[in-house]
C-alpha cells in the first residue's frame, strides 16, 4: 500500500545529499501527488471510495502502479545524464527510474561490500557495449542493493534518503543471457589481443610530469661505489674534519677565559657560553664526544649509495623496461589499481621524534625480470 | 634522452621503437627512515590536508604511531546525538567524538620497495624501509564500556575483593637451564610482545604536513645528489638465483 508518499518530497529534498553523479529529480514524486492523495484516503485498495460527500476518487491500486512506470520514467530519463545509457529498452529504463533509485538510479554503480563487483564485470560489460555502464566509483558507504525486477511500491525507500542506489546488473536476466554465450573462444580471443598489446594498462603513460612511485623489485641488487667517488667523499670528510678541528681550536682558545673582560662588555659582545654543547662532562671532554658521534655519523654517511644505476626505456609498443648495470633486465608494469590512499612518510626518531610527509603514492610499479632478454 | 624511434635492439627488442629514456638513480640518504603508509580505509582520491592530525603520537621503541584526526562536528552528516554518547569515552567532560584516533600496523615486507621520485624526466629511487598500515582505533569504545561497567559496579560491593586479588606472593629462585630458556620464549611470545608494546608510552610526535618547510627539505633527499654511476655488483643469474632461493641443487 503505498503510504509514506503522503509526505513525498519535503524531507529528501531538504537532505540535499547526493551519491555517486545522479542528481536528485524529484519530478518522479510530483507525479505522484496526483494520483496518491486520492488514493491513500481511500478504504483499502480496490474498494469503491465514493463515501459519503467526500472528494476521494476511487483509484485501484493497480493504476497507481501503472502511473508510476509511465509517468515517472520520461521525466527521470530526460533529466538524467545520458552518459551510461543503457540500449536495454524503456522496460529496463522505467524499473531504473521506478526503483528503490528514487530517481538517483541513472548510472550503475559499483557497490562495495558483498555484492562489489570486481574487474571482472568492467571487463564483460565493456565487451556488450557498455551496457553495464560501470562507473567504477566505489560508493562510500553501504548501498543498499535491491533488485528492480521486484515489483514492490517506491515508498519504503523514503525512510532512507542516505543509501545510494544500487544497480542491479547480475540480477538482470539479459546480462546472465550474455554470460552463457560467452564463451572459451572469446576469453581466448581478449587474451590474444592482450598479449599483441604487450600490456593490458597504460604503463608507459606514467612516466610524464613529475611523480611519486612506489617501486616493487623482485629482490634488490647490489651495488658500490666507484673508486673514484669513494676517494673523493674520503677527502671531503677529512676536509670538514680539518675544518671541524680548526673551529674547535679557535673556540677553547676564546673561552679558557670566561669571563668576559670590560672591554668586550663594554662593546656589547655576546658571551659564547652557549656554544659549548649541553652535557655534565668537564670542559676538556666536550670537544671530543661531540667530533666523536659527528665523525660517526659522516663515515656513516659517506657510505650511503648515491648514484646512477640505470635507465628506463619506454618503447613505442608502450612496454616498459628497466636496465640495471650493464646486464640486469626487468619488465615494469603497473601495479594492480590501489584505491585506497598511500602516503609517503620520512620518519626521524633521533633525536626529536618528527614525521615529514613527503606526498601521496600516485603509481606502484612492479619489476619482473625479463628472462628472455637477460640470459 | 635519446632521439626517439631508434631501434631497441639494446634491449634485446629489435622490431620496437624507443620514445623515451629515462635515467635511473639510486640514493640511500633518507631510506632508512622512509616509511610507506597504507590507509586501507580511506579512498585514494582524498586531498593530502584531509588527513592531516590534530595530535600525532609515537611508541619509538617498537615504531608505532597513533594521530588524532579531526572530525567535523559541525557536517550535517554528523550525528550528535552519538557523538555525544561516544564521546564519553575521549573524556568525561560532555565533548563530542570530534577525532578519529588511528594506529599503526607493521606489515612485513614481501619484496623489495623503493620510492620513486620521477622529476625533470629523471627518476630517482630510495629503498623503503617499512610498509605500515593506519586503521582506526576503537580505544574510545573500551572507554564508553569500562565506564558503563563501572557505573553499574557502584551498585555492589566488589571493592574489597578487587583489593585481595592484588596481594601477591614473591618467590626468590634461582633459574636453571631449562627454566631460562622456557623464560626466553615466554618473553617473545606474541602475548609479552604485545604487553610490552602497551607498556611503552607514547612520545610526541611533530608533523609536518607536505606543503610544509620541513617537509620540502626532506623531500629533497629524495633525489640523489650525485649522477656518477653506482657499480652493479650482482649478475643475470646471481640475480635470478637471489630471487628464486636457491631452492635447486644443483643449478649447474
Amino acid at each position: 500500500m503505498p503510504d509514506a508518499p503522503k509526505k513525498p518530497e519535503a524531507p529528501r529534498r531538504g537532505r540535499g545529499v547526493v551519491r555517486g553523479r545522479g542528481g536528485m529529480p524529484t519530478g518522479r514524486l510530483g507525479s505522484f501527488r496526483p494520483t496518491i492523495t486520492g488514493n491513500t484516503r481511500a478504504t483499502s485498495s480496490g474498494s469503491v471510495s465514493s463515501s459519503s460527500g467526500s472528494a476521494l476518487v476511487f483509484k485501484p491500486k493497480t493504476q497507481v502502479q501503472r502511473h508510476k512506470k509511465e509517468a515517472p520514467a520520461p521525466s527521470l530519463l530526460a533529466s538524467a545524464p545520458k552518459r551510461e545509457h543503457k540500449p536495454h529498452g524503456p522496460a529496463r529504463g522505467a524499473e531504473r527510474g521506478r526503483g528503490r533509485g528514487r530517481g538517483r538510479v541513472e548510472l550503475i554503480q559499483t557497490v562495495s561490500g558483498p555484492f562489489a563487483q570486481g574487474p571482472a564485470m568492467i571487463s564483460s560489460t565493456s565487451r556488450r557495449g557498455g551496457a553495464g555502464g560501470f562507473s567504477g566509483v566505489l560508493a562510500p558507504g553501504m548501498p543498499k542493493s535491491e533488485n528492480p525486477n521486484v515489483d514492490e511500491p517506491a515508498q519504503t525507500d523514503l525512510s532512507d534518503p542516505n543509501a545510494p542506489v544500487l544497480l542491479l546488473t547480475d540480477h538482470n536476466e539479459e546480462i546472465t543471457e550474455d554470460f552463457d554465450v560467452q564463451t572459451e573462444e572469446m576469453a581466448l580471443k581478449a587474451a590474444e589481443e592482450m598479449r599483441a598489446l604487450k600490456l593490458d594498462n597504460n604503463t608507459a603513460e606514467v612516466f610524464s610530469g613529475e611523480k611519486l612511485l612506489v617501486w616493487q623489485l623482485p629482490a634488490m641488487p647490489e651495488f658500490e661505489l666507484t673508486a673514484e667517488v669513494v676517494e673523493r667523499r674520503e677527502r671531503e670528510r677529512l676536509e670538514r674534519r680539518d675544518e671541524r678541528r680548526r673551529k674547535r681550536e679557535a673556540e677553547q682558545k676564546k673561552t679558557e677565559d670566561v669571563k668576559p673582560s670590560m672591554a668586550e662588555l663594554e662593546a656589547g659582545e655576546p658571551i659564547d657560553v652557549e656554544d659549548k654543547p649541553v652535557d655534565d662532562k668537564p670542559i676538556d671532554d666536550k670537544p671530543d664526544t661531540e667530533e666523536e658521534t659527528v665523525e660517526e655519523s659522516d663515515s656513516e654517511d659517506s657510505s650511503l649509495l648515491d648514484g646512477r644505476v640505470g635507465t628506463l626505456v619506454v618503447l613505442k609498443s608502450g612496454a616498459v623496461k628497466l636496465k640495471i648495470g650493464q646486464d640486469l633486465l626487468l619488465d615494469v608494469s603497473l601495479g594492480a589499481d590501489c584505491q585506497f590512499f598511500r602516503g609517503l612518510m620520512a620518519l626521524d626518531t633521533k633525536g626529536s621524534n618528527s614525521a615529514f610527509v613527503l606526498g601521496n603514492i600516485d603509481e606502484q610499479l612492479v619489476c619482473t625480470p625479463d628472462l628472455e632478454n637477460m640470459l | 634522452m635519446s632521439e626517439p624511434g631508434r631501434p631497441a635492439t639494446d634491449y634485446g627488442l629489435p622490431d620496437d621503437e624507443i620514445v623515451a629514456e629515462i635515467p635511473v638513480f639510486l640514493t640511500e640518504k633518507i631510506g632508512k627512515n622512509l616509511h610507506l603508509l597504507q590507509y586501507p580505509l580511506k579512498a585514494g582520491s582524498i586531498g593530502p590536508g584531509e588527513l592531516r592530525p590534530s595530535t600525532a603520537r609515537i611508541k619509538p621503541i617498537h615504531g608505532q604511531i597513533e594521530m588524532d584526526i579531526p572530525l567535523d562536528v559541525t557536517s550535517p552528516m554528523y550525528n550528535r546525538e552519538r557523538g555525544q554518547e561516544l564521546g564519553i569515552g575521549l573524556s568525561d567532560s560532555g565533548r563530542l567524538l570530534d577525532i578519529q584516533t588511528i594506529v599503526s600496523v607493521d606489515i612485513p615486507k614481501s619484496s623489495t620497495y623503493l620510492a620513486g621520485v620521477l622529476k625533470n624526466r629523471e627518476l630517482h629511487l630510495t629503498p623503503i624501509e617499512k610498509i605500515t598500515q593506519l586503521r582506526p582505533s576503537l580505544k574510545y569504545l573500551d572507554k564508553v564500556a569500562e565506564k558503563e561497567r563501572a557505573a553499574s559496579k557502584l551498585d555492589y560491593d566488589d571493592e574489597d575483593t578487587k583489593e585481595e586479588k592484588q596481594v601477591q606472593t614473591v618467590q626468590v629462585s634461582v633459574r636453571s637451564a631449562q627454566a631460562e630458556e622456557a623464560l626466553r620464549q615466554q618473553q617473545n611470545s606474541i602475548a609479552s610482545i604485545q604487553k610490552r608494546l602497551e607498556e611503552e608510552p607514547w612520545s610526541s610526535l611533530t608533523y609536518y604536513d607536505i606543503g610544509s618547510d620541513e617537509s620540502a627539505a626532506v623531500s629533497s633527499q629524495l633525489v640523489a645528489a650525485n649522477t656518477e654511476d653506482l657499480i652493479c655488483k650482482t649478475d643475470p643469474s646471481e640475480y635470478l638465483t637471489t630471487i628464486i632461493g636457491n631452492t635447486c641443487p644443483d643449478v649447474n
